[in-house]
């Protein structure tokens, strides 16, 4: 018995632990709850039962990258062309979190990247993905040691990190990081404005 | 835990003058109820598997009932608060990690819930809580009632965070690591945190019990 336990204290947590409080119409209402929730887009990417397929989730990256190419092409402004500086707007800026989209509901392309030369794969997770580690994997690049991905974001805040070797988990060292209370690990920001 | 339960009632029966009640549990899983859970259901549940989160609902709600029921002291807050964090673990399943355990990442949830309903009840302290009462307490024999509404009161004079702590090691049953991840503090505060919801409760529980002779 450790120092801390002695007979009262043994008997007082049985006596609290003695109380159960069984609510199965609590159960049930959770469930129902949840149920009820409307399932996003990544989940039903993410959580299918056969096996994953990335083919299937490039051809939508793809189209949704070409629709916001044709988009910024006939709606951007030369002032924001400038301010962006072309497809990796994020990348070329001194800090990651703002980039424009050009229409409300329209995807942008931004890059991501990180630089890791013992890495032998990366993935990119975030809250646009579902937190999957297989549904975004990074490119090696030209440079050894350099990795990227091109994703399609809407406008909004995003919380993203990534994930070398499918156990270390990395913050952006480009953006700022945000640590959520709940589950006690350091993400990155990206926010997409909307015009 | 069952042989530590009948110790209690041998010695209580001998009168030893450290042991204040005789605890006779219905069934050994009002005890110590079993923590672990298959690591494959909560992956399961990951994977899209509503069976797997309905059991997983299903094995951990009692427990978490019962934290929350003492850290807010009203049930209707409680059952809000666990039915909180287990819409929280469903939106958040994808974040949590195949490798990690999931009853930490639980009870983590719950304990910011809790915290959370603490600070907003006080805004609304003024307010009379009326209307049925959703939850149903197992039986128990009455003397054995009056015994734990005597630790209850006692454990309800303690300050938030040595309550919490307090709850999670004795009640609950978990490891100062364990504790370390779901409130995000340190170690040797916590020990502190526990040693002195001790002291405090042993205090207080003798003091009921002489002035009860």
């Amino acid at each position: 018995m450790d120092a801390e336990r002695d007979d009262i204290i043994e008997q007082a947590a049985a006596a609290l632990r003695h109380r159960q409080w069984r609510s199965p119409r609590a159960i049930a209402r959770i469930l129902a709850t949840v149920e009820g929730r409307p399932r996003r887009w990544w989940r039903a990417v993410t959580w299918p039962s056969a096996p994953f397929s990335l083919a299937a989730t490039g051809s939508l990256a793809a189209a949704a990258l070409l629709l916001g190419f044709l988009t910024r092409q006939a709606t951007d402004r030369p002032d924001n062309q400038r301010q962006l500086g072309g497809i990796p707007a994020a990348r070329t800026l001194p800090v990651l979190p703002a980039v424009r989209s050009t229409g409300e509901a329209l995807p942008l392309p931004v890059q991501f990247t990180l630089r890791d030369v013992q890495a032998s794969q990366v993935a990119l997770v975030g809250d646009f993905n579902g937190w999957s580690s297989a549904a975004t994997p990074l490119e090696p690049g030209e440079v050894p040691g350099t990795w990227s991905v091109t994703i399609p974001l809407s406008a909004g805040r995003h919380v993203y990190a990534f994930l070398v070797d499918g156990k270390t988990w990395m913050t952006d060292p480009r953006a700022q990081t945000a640590r959520d209370l709940d589950f006690g690990r350091a993400n990155s920001v990206l926010i997409v404005q909307a015009p | 835990m069952a042989s530590r339960s009948k110790r209690a009632v041998a010695v209580a029966r001998e009168e030893s003058p450290t042991v204040l009640w005789a605890i006779q549990p219905a069934d050994q899983s009002t005890v110590r109820p079993s923590t672990d859970i298959d690591p494959a259901v909560p992956l399961r549940a990951r994977g899209g598997d509503a069976r797997a989160f309905a059991e997983l609902v299903e094995h951990f709600h009692a427990r978490c009932l019962r934290y929350a029921r003492y850290m807010l002291g009203e049930e209707e807050d409680a059952e809000e608060a666990v039915q909180d964090t287990f819409i929280r673990v469903y939106d958040h399943l994808g974040q949590f990690r195949p490798d990690a355990r999931f009853e930490p990442w639980l009870f983590r949830i719950l304990a910011n819930r809790c915290r959370t309903m603490r600070s907003r009840r006080w805004a609304r302290e003024s307010l009379v809580v009326t209307g049925e009462l959703p939850v149903v307490a197992a039986e128990a024999p009455e003397e054995t009632r009056d015994l734990m509404d005597e630790v209850e009161s006692a454990l309800d004079g303690l300050p938030t965070e040595q309550r919490e702590a307090f709850l999670l090691r004795h009640v609950e049953d978990l490891s100062y690591e364990d504790m370390a991840v779901i409130t995000g503090v340190r170690l040797s505060a916590l020990r502190m945190r526990v040693k002195r919801a001790c002291d405090a409760l042993r205090t207080r529980l003798v003091q009921e019990q002489e002035r009860g002779r």
